[in-house]
């Protein structure tokens, strides 16, 4: 019954961190340039996909070192097609109502998803984890597949690696003061919209990476897109609406709480999220991290 | 002050991440008077107001109308009990028309519930029109909102919270933005009708001559404090507010 | 003149199985529902501001809620199930709107609404009672009982006719509300939220009241959808279904009432003409989109306008930057 439940967190705890770091582009984006981007899910998927046809284009041997420059790759090319996307779309947002701003980047998840589509195909792809994460750990009685460990592990590094950057580095200062206050940045000597470009080119670089190391956690399929999105949304609104933080303890709270009441708990697997998501907030409207900064 | 105080406030306090705006500001007006706060810019003017009308709640301290805790209650209900408010920019109903706006003010008045009629009542529309006709705007009443004079968006406010027939008008700046002679045409407009309707007036004011010509009692805020209530006579010969005033460039 | 517009279309809309194939009159069929799904979700949009992402869910209940209703009990008249159709979505929406509407801020209320579409669709997935992903089929047309006369809506264009009338209504209803007391109550609530409670209007029962019209609207249109396909999927009610709407008010002009009708005829036509490429319909409906939101808010509406204006002689704004 205890390894059960350690089993039963465990698995709460992997979905956990496999959301985090899909929706950590998303909070940077919303956290400084109060965009939600529906089309982070469809940029995640080409990020995947580009893993996907880079691994089948290096041959069959797939050793760990290589899987991770794949997904550095993805995340290098997802961030430059971030660059053309804040140019041509994103900036413009700046002056467009809030709900207008939503609905234009759900027509860019569309364009993207379109197009991903046309490049790759509607076939379902899938894609083996590298050799080293193949295994399965045994701790007790729990099962821990090793590649589940490997995201455990990378969610925590990424928190870690963007709570230092936001609140112990030069750069993280930058950000803070352009996401409270652009005008004063400004005035202050900071370049705004560089900066701004910056942080569009960092949320789409973590939306490739993200793909580039999800890509063997499920099957590979346009709809893939949107797939993330609305449970990233979910930890994004519980947290507190662009805290890395918020977003961080909400996505552990949510997915933890879904995983307990899918096993020990009648009813429909994966609802549970949305419930205690709705739970959450009217406990907490402002979100976990009220007030909070990134 | 033998009655039971008409709107009080009792050690109100609020803050803001960065700073505290009221730091335990305690008011009693009675019903008839035209009360007006005053104080330099930053002293809380704003907040107190906006804490008063249930735009925002205070952190702590208690707002009592007619003995009555409306502390924890919304605008709208306070609306309902008699408070009545001007903003300090005009805010009318941009895409509707004057007439329009009078309208949904004056149903808002009646509190119908869900009604799928297609035209105003007969009774919403003469009420609407006579408030209209009130502010000189019957004429202008099939206008959109949005394309009338500032002057004339502020009057249509003011039409717009009579027809509730508030027994408490609350009134952010009411002259903010005008030139000198609509202000003294305001504060004319004002007297009149919080004589004709028999209303408690509560308002902020930058422009002691509108202060002067309309309050019976002032109070001056400073650094979220009360610094001193009293009739205008007393306010003017108040050192410490002299010190405030000249001290800080405001006159 | 909108009367008789209207008045025409939908006479037209009557006549159209004695001109055209059933391939076409099916089409048709979707196109109407389809406007009302339009309509009931600008009316929330255009007259109090709130975007929800999950409007299909209201939908998918209004579907799947006739289908089991008309399955269970068999004798009760079709005009009676058709409203608790729409009951039913009324009530979801007051459960859901008395939480979501609480934070009245339009990103929470856009993935409240959203998470609440996913939650309708997983369920459907997950009920063998309701066909899980394979579906909902064998909703039969029903028999209409009017006392005078019997209609066996399943015979030749019965269903169709009958179709384009309940459409007919369901519109005439949505204008009616838009035009009404209530409405422009609505709309005083969309331009100003504060002003219009310091004129002691609840602004939350009025969002509310608006949400739950919109909801019941849209489950009689999915009501209506069920017999017509005979099938119905869990993707009524994922938000891929509950974008649709939004496409067709932004690309018609969410400014007109009419917008969502002439983005639905727009959608219907681009998607038939795309339907046998994959990606390209997404990346044109993605594509007009994004423009309309970036360069032509007006949509097809304003943009005609816009012309129109701008042929006449008049100084026309210049469209985007």
């Amino acid at each position: 019954m205890l390894a059960d439940l350690a089993g039963v967190v465990f698995n709460g705890l992997f979905s956990a961190m496999v959301v985090f770091i899909f929706a950590s582009g998303l909070t940077l984006l919303f956290g400084v340039l109060r965009i939600l981007n529906f089309s982070q899910g469809g940029f995640f998927a080409v990020g995947a996909y580009l893993a996907f046809s880079l691994t089948r284009l290096l041959g069959p041997a797939l050793p760990l070192w290589r899987f991770l420059a794949i997904a550095v790759v993805a995340g290098v090319v997802v961030g430059a097609l971030g660059i053309v996307t804040e140019r041509l779309v994103l900036r413009r947002l700046r002056q467009v109502d809030g709900a207008y701003s939503l609905i234009a980047t759900y027509a860019l998840l569309l364009l993207v998803e379109g197009i991903v589509k046309l490049i790759w195909g509607v076939d379902v792809r899938s894609m083996e984890p590298p050799a080293e994460l193949s295994g399965v750990w045994q701790v007790g009685d729990v099962f821990m597949p090793t590649y589940a460990l490997f995201i455990l592990a990378a969610g925590l590094a990424l928190f870690v690696a963007l709570e230092w950057l936001l609140h112990h580095s030069r750069l993280g200062k930058l950000m803070q003061s352009v996401a409270t206050d652009p005008w004063m940045a400004s005035v202050l000597g900071v370049d705004v919209a560089r900066m701004q470009t910056w942080i569009v080119v960092g949320g789409f670089f973590l939306a490739g990476i993200a793909g580039g190391l999800l890509v063997p956690n499920q099957a590979l399929s346009p709809s893939l897109a949107g797939t993330f999105v609305i449970q990233a949304f979910g930890a994004l609104i519980v947290g507190g609406m662009g805290s890395v933080r918020g977003t961080f303890m909400a996505a552990i709270l949510l997915c933890v709480a879904d995983s307990l009441a899918s096993t020990y708990l009648p009813g429909v697997p994966g609802v549970f999220f949305y419930i205690t998501m709705a739970a959450l907030l009217l406990l907490r409207p402002q979100g976990l991290m009220r007030g909070a900064q990134l | 002050m033998s009655r039971a105080p008409f709107l009080t406030a009792q050690a109100l306090r609020k803050s803001y991440p960065a700073v505290t705006v009221l730091r335990g500001v305690s008011l009693s007006v009675a019903e008839g008077d035209s009360f007006a706060v005053i104080g330099p810019n930053g002293a809380g003017k704003t907040t107190l107001f906006k804490v008063l009308s249930g735009e925002l709640f205070a952190d702590a301290g208690t707002v009592t109308f007619e003995g009555r805790d409306v502390t924890a209650m919304p605008a709208w209900q306070r609306v309902r009990l008699g408070f009545g408010r001007t903003f300090q920019v005009a805010r009318v109903f941009p895409d509707l028309t004057a007439e329009d706006n009078a309208i949904v003010a004056a149903e808002a008045a009646r509190r119908g519930g869900v009604s799928l009629a297609w035209w105003p009542a007969r009774s919403v529309r003469a009420a609407a029109h006579a408030a209209l006709n009130e502010v000189a705007l019957f004429e202008r009443r099939s206008h959109i909102a949005r394309l009338l004079a500032y002057g004339d968006r502020k009057r249509l406010e003011l039409a717009m919270s009579l027809i509730l027939r508030p027994r408490l008008l609350m009134l952010d700046e009411p002259t903010a933005g005008m030139s000198p002679p609509d202000r003294a045409a305001s504060v004319e407009l004002i007297a009149a009708l919080k004589q004709r309707h028999g209303m408690t007036l509560v308002l902020t004011e930058h422009d002691m001559s509108v202060v002067f010509g309309l309050a019976n009692r002032v109070a001056v805020l400073n650094h979220g404090e009360v610094v001193t209530v009293g009739t205008p006579e007393e306010v003017r010969a108040n050192p410490t507010v002299r010190e405030i005033y000249l001290g800080s460039g405001h006159a | 003149m909108q009367a008789a517009a209207a008045l025409a279309a939908l006479v037209m809309a009557l006549l159209l199985p004695e001109i055209a194939g059933q391939g076409l009159v099916f089409l048709a069929g979707l196109l109407w529902i389809n406007m009302v799904f339009g309509f009931s979700w600008n009316l929330m949009f255009r007259q109090t501001g709130l975007v929800s992402f999950g409007h299909a869910a209201f939908f998918a209940i209004g579907g799947y809620g006739y289908a089991v209703l008309a399955r269970a009990w068999p004798g009760l008249p079709p005009l009676l199930v058709f409203v608790a159709a729409g009951a039913l979505g009324a009530v979801a929406a007051l459960v859901v709107g008395v939480v979501a509407l609480r934070r009245s801020l339009g990103v929470y209320f856009a993935i409240f609404s959203l998470a609440l579409s996913q939650i309708v669709a997983m369920v459907i997935s997950d009920l063998p009672s309701l066909g899980r992903d394979d579906g909902f089929a064998g909703i039969r047309r029903p028999v209409l009982d009017l006392g005078v006369a019997t209609i066996k809506l399943a015979e030749g264009d019965n269903y169709y006719r009958f179709l384009v009338l309940s459409c007919a209504l369901l519109t005439l209803i949505v204008w009616w509300v838009t035009h009404s007391r209530t409405g422009r109550r609505f709309r005083a609530v969309q331009q100003d939220a504060e002003r219009a409670a310091f004129l002691g209007i609840a602004v939350a029962r009025q969002r509310l009241l608006c949400f739950v019209i919109a909801a019941a609207v849209a489950a009689v249109a999915g009501a209506l959808y069920g017999p017509w396909l005979q099938l119905l999927t869990p993707e009524l009610a994922q938000w891929t279904f509950s974008a649709r709407p939004i496409l067709f008010t932004l690309l018609g002009g969410a400014a007109s009432f009419w917008g969502p009708a002439v983005g639905a005829l727009g959608f219907t036509v681009l998607e038939y003409a795309t339907r046998t490429l994959h990606g390209v319909g997404e990346i044109t409906v993605g594509g007009i989109l994004l423009i309309v939101v970036l360069i032509f808010p007006g949509g097809i509406i304003g943009g005609i306008i816009g012309g129109v204006r701008g042929a006449l002689g008049r100084a026309r704004p210049v469209a985007g930057a």
